[in-house]
């Protein structure tokens, strides 16, 4: 019999907390590892091995790059090979997979309920802990922005990430998540 | 309680025809379906060849429509209380052309263009009056629509759905044309597996099947083209572009099956094919079974890519006819593998389904003919 999933750890970052960097390295890529980071350090479970460790992720608007594309295109600004793999939504967890050695499925949603996809995928068996993250850009910020035609808009990044394994002895509470 | 899960129905859109049958006649045929750049992107990217829908580019969102109408259709208008769908350039003509205007106009930064991911799999569910369903979309660039069926399929498995509706849909879209020839990786013609193969053409490209329930089957009397037996889900962990064979081979692994059939990745990249071919060696053998990749044809539809496959393979259990890898001429000697480069009938019982995107994501689906 399979195991209820429950949730048992818990992460949050934000673009202040990660203003220096490899600058090789998206924000984006570097909010969500912190995020996975903390939740990691959290977990109440014993360890999944990699392979075993899965990943949903849920961006609207990923990394922005048609907008890069555009600048290199129209104001032959460079980009590099390198930057090549961020033009689609699962960069972040990509390179957090790589990072930190997560070979579990990962299941990247534009749209959709992150928990509601992890809980399917950690009750058919298919791993045996769950990062769920959600990151992405305060929209609202941006679209008021871009309504009055302002070219400075402040990019505010935030992720939350929580892991759930497939472990019914933990019992999480609910109160604990927030949204930062 | 864990169901059976059956595909019901079939529709798509692609190069090679505006629907399923027609599509299948160009595979079948061994037709490469490419043409000129649309008008609307050749001015800003240096490739001139790809594999276009034909007609007028209505984009996604009809595109999508009318591929999941025919899957609808096909399935004896069987009502979705799931819609899954895998996409990666959705969104990205709309931003493409507001970050265009904006700097046509004269504007020195474009920081406050956005990229929002349409909404292409709650609008599908508005668009065919299927309000009640739930939407789930996603985005994980090559293998984005596998994920998507894989997904629903655990989901109707688990009784969480008991029809659902999913596939993916891309589009040709300027910036990613230009990224895949920046990579170097986008050529003229896609050859998979030939000796002279020099990369990818990218593709417009939507697919969907009807994934039901053994209740829903019955009760609808439906004829099924094959059951979803398994998936396969993993990363490569190791590089963003490059893949990974041992991941690969560990994908593929995930389901303990032997295939008579296997659809493949095949991109006719030099990297893609290697590492393709030696993971299905390395798990399934030296000659596992018989392997095509419809790319040649079809082009490579992107996130599409897998719905596409899934697709393509179900009419080949349900016609027990095997399409040909189009563009294959002279077998790359490297890859060691023979793979089919005309149609035939044989006996296909058990097929797989192979797709990998950028950031390592893999995904294998498995299907079995019902007797």
């Amino acid at each position: 019999m399979t195991s209820p999933a429950v949730i048992t750890a818990y992460g949050q970052a934000q673009l202040d907390e990660v203003l220096e960097g490899d600058s090789r390295v998206t924000y984006l890529q570097r909010i969500v590892d912190l995020a996975v980071e903390r939740t990691l350090r959290g977990v109440f479970a014993p360890p999944a091995h990699p392979s075993r460790t899965g990943f949903t992720y849920l961006t609207e608007y990923g990394e922005n790059y048609p907008v890069r594309w555009a600048e290199a295109i129209y104001h032959l600004k460079p980009l590099r090979a390198a930057e090549f793999g961020n033009i689609v939504h699962n960069n972040a967890p990509g390179y957090v997979a790589i990072k930190r050695g997560i070979g579990g499925p990962q299941l990247v949603l534009t749209h959709g309920d992150v928990l509601t996809v992890a809980e399917t995928i950690l009750l058919a068996g298919d791993c045996d802990l769950m990062l769920c993250c959600v990151a992405d850009t305060e929209t609202g910020a941006r679209v008021l922005a871009l309504q009055n035609g302002s070219q400075e808009v402040v990019l505010f990044h935030r992720a939350l990430t929580i892991s759930a394994p497939s472990l019914d002895r933990f019992n999480y509470e609910w109160s604990k998540v927030t949204d930062g | 309680m864990t169901h059976r899960v059956y595909v019901v129905g079939v529709g798509m859109v692609t190069a090679g025809g505006l629907n399923l049958d027609h599509t299948w006649q160009s595979v079948l045929g061994g037709k490469v379906c490419s043409g000129p750049m649309p008008s609307d992107i050749e001015s800003n990217v240096m490739p001139i060849v790809c594999f276009k829908i034909p007609g007028p580019r209505v984009g996604l969102h009809e595109w999508s429509k009318k591929a999941a109408g025919e899957a609808l259709w096909d399935a004896g208008e069987l009502e979705p209380d799931l819609v899954v769908v895998g996409s990666t350039s959705a969104g990205f003509a709309e931003a493409e052309l507001i970050a265009t205007d904006e700097l046509e106009r004269g504007k020195a930064a474009t920081r406050s263009v956005i990229l929002a991911s349409d909404g292409i799999a709650e609008d599908l569910a508005y668009q065919l009056g299927i309000h009640e369903a739930r939407a789930f979309q996603f985005s994980s660039a090559c293998s984005a629509s596998s994920y998507g069926i894989a997904t629903a399929y655990r989901m109707v498995q688990s009784g969480f759905s008991s029809i659902a509706l999913a596939g993916g849909a891309d589009e040709l879209t300027a910036p990613v044309v230009w990224m895949f020839d920046r990579a170097r990786v986008y050529a003229n013609e896609l050859k998979p597996f030939d000796k002279n193969r020099k990369g990818v053409v990218l593709a417009d490209g939507a697919a969907f099947v009807v994934l039901c329930n053994e209740v829903m089957l019955h009760a609808a009397n439906l004829r099924p083209y094959c059951e979803v037996v398994g998936i396969g889900l993993n990363q490569d962990a190791s590089d963003p572009a490059a893949p990974d064979w041992t991941a690969i081979s560990a994908c593929i692994g995930q389901i303990p099956m032997e295939y008579d059939f296997i659809c493949a990745h095949g991109t006719g990249t030099k990297l893609n094919d290697q590492a393709e071919v030696r993971a299905i060696k390395d798990r399934l053998g030296v000659s596992p079974s018989y392997i095509s990749s419809y790319k040649g044809a079809l082009g490579h539809p992107q996130g599409a890519s897998g719905a596409v496959g899934v697709a393509l393979t179900a009419q080949v259990i349900r016609t027990q006819t095997i399409f040909p890898t189009t563009g294959l001429e002279e077998p790359d000697p490297d890859i060691n593998l023979m793979p089919l480069d005309y149609a035939f009938s044989a006996r296909v019982e058990n097929a797989l389904v192979l797709s990998y995107g950028s950031w390592g994501s893999n995904a294998a689906i498995a299907l079995r003919r019902v007797v």
